[in-house]
């Protein structure tokens, strides 16, 4: 008596239509249809009665009273959880902002002794401090002739930077096994052929052309900003080319390794024709003595056993001279002390 | 059951106007009125008094914050439909995680569904209305999360089935179908409890 398998097999389709029977939701012709169906079957009728007592008892549920007070207080409706959820975007990118300038702007200082501490540094933090091509968006310095003296005008700071990363790019090379020599064999194409070389070199180390690309960069922009006079204009072969524009410890540097291993193209230094810092003596791998050139011009090698210092460039690497102003490493400071102020107002306003 | 429906407050338009240009006082007003409903819905489909008063709660909240998209008509319904829509979304958050059974809810709660009470009513029958409503509030709960829904606003609530259509975003057969299943599982469910049923309904299951 009491199982639900009491009730008769009705199918959902005859329930579905009952229920809605019950509540007066059928069409008059479908209402019509079902009731005659309800005079000649009892079993639809007593399913009919059933549904329409459950849902009137659940109809005469009682209204429950709320166990707490539910009004809402100005804190429920304050947008607090969604300024949470928005602080740290904005803040947090504005910290960041405001830190990368800041670094920038403190590694762009001039250094007096940069070897050491930017040694540390990674070929690509480096290169992340200047970004343009290396071809056609730098000022061309000309080289030191015989006939056109030249003057270089590099900083402290871009030659330090210079140095550091021409190490680093070497060392890439000397582990790649280097690049193949190719002597100009006419002087006016000398900077397309080491552009070539350099090109080569992008190809086999990627690393090594990025921190060429950083080094040639910073190199010309200070050069271009801040001019220092006084350069060798007698040094003209092999080395020479480079640390005349090059100048002070990056010169030196260089005109260590090169010194050392290069073999350069004597026809460069016959007539003055721009070119760049990098070309001529950064892309000569250490340790790897070049194949016998096929130009016209005939190489001057270097003995390998000890590096050879140009006098002029240990005097210039000697001497003090004060380095301008660095107002782009400084504005670059003051923005990123701005942004931080930024962060922290977004920080406090988002706290509130 | 009559005063399921509470007539609106005479001044609700005004009060709704008011609320809706950023005045709490005037919707605590409203709350104030319809709290017991909100509450009694949300009790209904979710059948656990804390989880309800939550869900209440945040629905009264939701419905400050989106007031200003209530466009006339029943400020009631319009409240309801935003408490549904909040207790179906904490079933359907339970049924992915589910943490307590169903089955121990009206027993664990035996203080929950403080009512409305008829003072003219005895103790006796007083207690065994109780044991009849948790007896009801089981069957509910026994119901899938679909189900109850629909149950409860149609059939406590009142509701039409366009609204509940409009309210649960589903077709009108799908509420028609889901409706008529969800009565005959709670008419089967009560069966248990015959003994407490009104003689109406003992009448007709004992014609069988």
């Amino acid at each position: 008596m009491t199982t639900p398998d009491r009730f008769p097999p009705i199918t959902n389709e005859q329930r579905e239509r009952l229920s809605a029977y019950a509540d007066g939701m059928l069409s008059a012709i479908d209402r019509q249809a079902l009731e005659a169906e309800l005079g000649r079957d009892p079993a639809l009728k007593r399913e009919l009665d059933s549904l329409t007592a459950t849902r009137d008892l659940l109809r005469n549920l009682p209204v429950l009273r709320a166990p707490r007070d539910l009004r809402l207080t100005p804190a429920m409706v304050s947008r607090q959880p969604t300024r949470v959820i928005r602080f740290p975007v904005s803040a947090a990118v504005s910290a960041a902002a405001a830190f990368i300038l800041i670094i920038s702007g403190i590694l762009s200082l001039p250094v007096s002794r940069p070897a050491v501490p930017l040694a540390a540094m990674t070929s690509q933090s480096v290169g992340a401090l200047v970004t343009a091509s290396p071809v056609n968006t730098l000022p061309i310095q000309p080289l030191a002739t015989d006939t056109a003296p030249a003057a270089p005008r590099i900083t402290e700071t871009s030659s330090a930077t210079a140095a550091v990363v021409i190490e680093t790019m070497l060392d890439v090379a000397g582990a790649t096994g280097g690049i193949g020599a190719s002597e100009p064999s006419n002087p006016n194409a000398d900077q397309v052929q080491t552009f070539g070389l350099f090109e080569s070199q992008v190809a086999s180390a990627p690393e090594a052309a990025a921190a060429v690309e950083s080094a040639v960069e910073a190199a010309n922009l200070a050069a271009d900003a801040a001019p220092v006079p006084g350069s060798d204009s007698s040094r003209s072969t092999t080395g020479a080319d480079a640390e005349a524009t090059m100048g002070e410890e990056a010169s030196s540097m260089i005109q260590a390794t090169a010194a050392g291993d290069v073999v350069m193209a004597p026809a460069v230094a016959q007539q003055p024709q721009p070119t760049r810092i990098m070309p001529t003596a950064t892309l000569i791998p250490t340790d790897t003595p070049l194949p016998p050139a096929t130009a016209t011009a005939p190489p001057t090698v270097v003995p390998t056993s000890e590096p050879v210092l140009d006098d002029a460039v240990v005097e210039a690497s000697q001497s003090d001279s004060a380095p301008p102003f660095p107002i782009g490493s400084v504005a670059l400071i003051a923005l990123g002390v701005v942004l931080g102020g930024v962060a922290i107002a977004l920080l406090l306003r988002a706290r509130r | 059951m009559p005063g399921r429906a509470r007539p609106p407050l005479d001044r609700e338009p005004e009060l709704i106007a008011q609320a809706q240009r950023g005045s709490l006082d005037s919707f605590n007003v409203l709350v104030e009125h319809y709290q017991n409903n909100t509450y009694s819905l949300a009790y209904r489909i979710l059948g656990d008094a804390d989880a309800a008063a939550d869900a209440a709660q945040a629905a009264l909240i939701a419905a400050y914050r989106r007031l200003n998209t209530f466009r006339g008509g029943s400020f009631r319904g319009w409240l309801l439909r935003i408490t549904a829509n909040q207790c179906y979304d904490e079933l359907r958050r339970r049924k992915r995680t589910p943490t307590t059974s169903v089955e121990d809810l009206p027993e664990a709660d035996s203080d929950d569904g403080v009512q409305l009470r008829d003072p003219s009513e005895s103790p006796e029958q007083a207690a065994e209305r109780h044991e009849l409503e948790r007896a009801i509030q089981h069957c509910i709960n026994a119901l899938g999360p679909e189900q109850r829904l629909i149950l409860v606003l149609s059939d406590v609530e009142g509701m039409d089935y366009h609204e509940i259509a409009e309210t649960a975003s589903l077709a009108l057969g799908t509420v028609k179908s889901r409706l008529s299943r969800a009565r005959a599982s709670v008419r089967d469910c009560l069966q248990a409890v015959r003994e407490l049923l009104p003689a109406a309904f003992r009448l007709v299951n004992d014609e069988q």
